[in-house]
């Protein structure tokens, strides 16, 4: 489960971290978002600053033919003689009135004029043409205005009037009768800035663009993708300005937030118009609706079918399936078939049929080894109780199948030496119920023939039992941990390999178990072989385990000496290494009925 | 209710049947009272009519140095006034100068004894971006009325707004607020919705009259009482140019000034 859980963690890890860029994409894009509509609002408002300025000029220029009208002049000139306005000859102002009406009607669409007037040197308005607010006001004039005070001074220029709520952009030349002389009065002409004037410019710049005047909206235009309700003002937002310094001394405000509405904000630039507007408060605002995220979530409905389609897919979901398989594959070799496993080897184990009556705890790995262990304890108790004792098992029935690789586990040499720092091995690396021999070894299947049905019926091997096994007392646990010491020393004591494995849990053989047997047998042995002959030695040995299994009853049919002596060979090479052995030698002794081995390093 | 000892009249009066009720009494010394101010009123006029008047004709220099502070603040850049400013090349250089509008700006006041003020208020039009005049001086007393020529809303106000001077209040198209300034000094006026208007109101107490000049600076004052005055030019509320000595006499009734009323000078260097 290890890899598993690792793969979990990965999993976990990958996840947080996609969270994390996440969050962390959509804070940089708000900000990117942000810093690009900045950018582009100080540009919108510079560009409609520049469009009504070049707008100005331009109208200024489409003044110069009633500027230069031989009869706009004329009549000028003879007004400028009559210093009561009522005195100045009435034909001669019909005419001038005329010929605004004429010129003003004839201009081409979008630069039509909404009011032009015809002014004398007094300032006062000789004809007008869309305007009659005034006409018949013997009071009424212009020129106090420094509009047309410069124009009466040779001045073109355009300015920016506030009257009645609304702006109008006005310009005015004067008009001369005379080269190098004084102007005989002025042309000034007023475009009311209206929602039409205000969305020829934005389509001219692209901006979503409002006026605003007395601290109200008053024109508005804009692209066709904006809501120009957006650009909304109210008198707390003008009010608001009062306090920019930076709005009160270059006359346009920082990008800011105008409103913040469900999935978007209004950002605008506020800017002052220039003129007589400067003072009065009025201006216009440039706005930028402006898409904000504020959760990974919202990318979904922010996104376009070309977003989505810039999306690497297929990438993702074979990432998607290649995480799932590892996962799939990590729980099926780690969880799905040791369970199988072990489910197999439990059910052989409950199986009727079966001569299995122990679990190798060899054969399992991790949680499936200790439950394994646990299960051999639980049947040694049981049996116990019961009074039967399970005896031991032969060396391929202790050891298993042991690696290729030398491993001491295999021989429980390891778990008799306490570790360094003195703490004994986990209980279940030291299997305490001994594995019964494998079928083909010790006893066949029940319902194989011949020899396996005389092995079925003979009688079992004397079990182990703590009453029957008490003519030695046997060594506990924390006694048994001295056993590596001597090894290590070259004592020569045999090893039981089943009594190491199983520890203190074993009970002794009935017989010859003792130190002293084993010793004498040993011996015996050095006299009767040559000591290099390890060949003949494993054959005796072979010899000597084979008989004493016939001795015992049990079955030999399927004992041979290849597999006998690559049993003996592996546990050699693991004994040699664990014990930086030149020699073990393999003894033949019976064990609670049983045939059994002693393996003995030699130094 | 029954009237008190000191409302009713005496006896020797009520011997005439001028008493009685103190109703009666009262009508009596009302009548008395209008008889005798009739008395005096006629009186006075025909004094004045027995006074000799006369008118004098002159003429202003130096109206060209004056420059109008509202316009010339206008042309500078960094008022923000507009978004281009391009002289044509065809007009003088003299005459785009900003200089002062004289026929509105620079009165020539008559400065003397017996200054009072009209019994009607002093009318200022207020139209154009400006007043009409733009500078007023007025004697001590007199009340001025602004009226509204223009076919939008003003509201002028003083800008002190020390104690006794003009609110700022709406004036629609046609009407007109009457002010009396409190009492001498100089009281600027402005208009809440038009920047250009900068107007002076001059309280003086020897100002007996006061006329404007033409675009080519010549001016007359009729109606003065035969006697010395000086004639002050002001400009943008404060004395401007020198001050001219005049005698009015009673003849010629038009009497030409030789000397010019000097309303500006150049600098010496």
């Amino acid at each position: 489960m290890i890899l598993s859980r690792f793969w979990y963690a990965v999993l976990g890890a990958a996840l947080a971290f996609a969270a994390f860029l996440l969050f962390l994409s959509t804070s940089v894009a708000n900000r990117n978002a942000q810093k690009t509509a900045d950018q582009l609002l100080t540009a919108a408002s510079k560009s409609v600053g520049w469009y009504l300025a070049d707008d100005a000029r331009t109208r200024a220029t489409t003044l110069i033919p009633l500027a230069l009208d031989p009869e706009v002049r004329s009549a000028l000139a003879k007004a400028n003689d009559q210093p009561r306005l009522k005195d100045v000859d009435g034909k001669s102002r019909a005419k001038v009135k005329e010929k605004l009406r004429v010129w003003r009607e004839s201009q081409p669409s979008g630069k039509v004029f909404d009011a032009v007037w015809a002014v004398d040197r007094y300032g006062r308005v000789i004809a007008n043409d869309n305007f009659e607010q005034g006409t018949g006001s013997e009071h009424f004039e212009l020129g106090g205005y420094s509009l047309v005070a410069d124009a009466l001074h040779g001045w073109i220029r355009d300015d920016a009037w506030v009257l009645e709520g609304r702006i109008y952009k006005m310009v005015a030349r004067p008009v001369e009768n005379a080269v190098n002389s004084t102007p005989v009065g002025a042309i000034v002409a007023a475009k009311v800035v209206d929602d039409a004037y205000a969305q020829t410019i934005s389509d001219s710049t692209g901006a979503a663009v409002a006026f605003y005047a007395n601290a109200n909206r008053i024109a508005s235009g804009a692209p066709p993708d904006f809501n120009k309700a957006a650009l909304e003002v109210n008198e707390t937002d003008i009010r608001g300005l009062d306090e920019d310094e930076y709005y009160q001394t270059k006359g346009r405000t920082a990008p800011m937030l105008l409103r913040r509405n469900a999935g978007f904000d209004t950002s605008v630039v506020f800017a002052r118009m220039k003129g007589e507007a400067w003072d009065l408060g009025a201006g216009f605002v440039v706005g930028h609706r402006q898409a904000t995220v504020s959760s990974p979530l919202e990318y979904q409905g922010l996104a376009n079918d070309k977003d989505k389609g810039t999306v690497p897919t297929l990438f993702i979901v074979l990432a998607a399936a290649g995480a799932v398989l590892i996962g799939l594959f990590l729980s099926l070799v780690e969880h799905t078939m040791p369970l199988a496993k072990f489910r197999g080897a439990i059910k052989d184990l409950a199986d009727k049929k079966s001569d299995t009556d122990v679990l190798k705890p060899s054969t399992f790995r991790g949680t499936y080894k200790k439950i394994a262990a646990h299960v051999n304890d639980a049947l040694d108790k049981v049996a116990a109780q019961s009074g039967v004792d399970r005896g031991p098992a032969d060396l391929e029935s202790v050891l298993g199948p042991l690696p290729a690789q030398p491993q001491m586990s295999a021989f429980a040499v390891p778990e008799a030496a306490p570790s360094g720092d003195g703490t004994p091995e986990p209980a279940e690396s030291r299997p305490r119920a001994v594995p019964k021999p494998k079928k083909s070894l010790p006893k066949p299947p029940s319902s194989r023939g011949g020899d396996e049905q005389d092995e079925a019926v003979a009688p079992p091997p004397p079990r182990r039992s703590a009453p029957q096994a008490d003519d030695e007392p046997e060594p506990k646990q924390e006694e048994r941990g001295p056993d590596t010491e001597q090894v290590s020393t070259g004592l020569s004591e045999l090893i039981d390999p089943e009594e190491m494995g199983s520890m203190a849990a074993a009970p002794k053989p009935p017989r010859r178990s003792s130190p002293e047997a084993d010793r004498s047998d040993d011996e015996k042995e050095p006299e009767a072989l040559d000591a290099d002959d390890e060949e003949a030695q494993w054959r005796k040995v072979y010899e000597e385990f084979k008989a004493l299994k016939e001795e015992l009853g049990e079955s030999t049919r399927k004992l041979t000496y290849e597999k006998f002596r690559g049993t003996l060979q592996r546990n050699k090479e693991a004994l040699m290494a664990r014990h930086k052995c030149s020699k073990v030698k393999f003894r033949v002794y019976e064990k609670q009925g049983r045939a059994a081995l002693k393996a003995s390093p030699v130094k | 209710m029954a009237p008190t000892s000191w409302q009713r009249a005496p006896k020797s009066l009520q011997r005439f049947g001028l008493g009685g009720s103190p109703r009666v009494l009262r009508a009596w010394v009302v009548a008395a009272a209008l008889l005798t101010g009739f008395a005096a009123a006629g009186l006075a006029v025909a004094q004045e009519e027995e006074a000799p008047r006369a008118a004098v004709k002159g003429r202003v220099t130096g109206g060209d140095l004056l420059l109008n502070p509202v316009w010339n603040e206008a042309r500078d850049p960094s008022n923000h006034r507009y978004t281009f400013r391009a002289p044509s090349v065809t007009v003088s250089q003299k005459a785009k100068k900003l200089t002062a509008f004289l026929p509105k700006e620079v009165p020539i006041v008559v400065l003397g004894e017996g200054a009072k003020p009209a019994s009607a208020a002093y009318e200022i039009q207020v139209s154009g971006g400006r007043t009409t005049p733009v500078t007023v001086v007025i004697p001590d007393g007199q009340s001025v009325q602004f009226v509204n020529r223009d076919p939008f809303r003003h509201t002028v106000y003083t800008k002190d707004t020390k104690q006794g001077g003009l609110p700022a209040q709406p004036m629609e198209k046609g009407k007109s607020r009457t002010w009396t300034p409190p009492g001498p000094g100089v009281y600027e006026i402005r208009d809440e919705l038009f920047p250009s208007i900068r107007s002076w109101i001059v309280v003086e107490a020897k100002a007996v009259a006061s006329g404007y000049p033409d675009l080519g600076g010549e001016f007359q004052i009729g109606d003065l009482p035969l006697g010395t005055y000086k004639l002050q030019a002001y400009f943008n509320g404060k004395p401007t140019g020198t001050a001219l000595d005049i005698e009015v006499r009673q003849f010629p009734e038009l009497q030409q000034l030789s000397d010019p009323v000097v309303v500006a000078e150049k600098k010496k260097k």
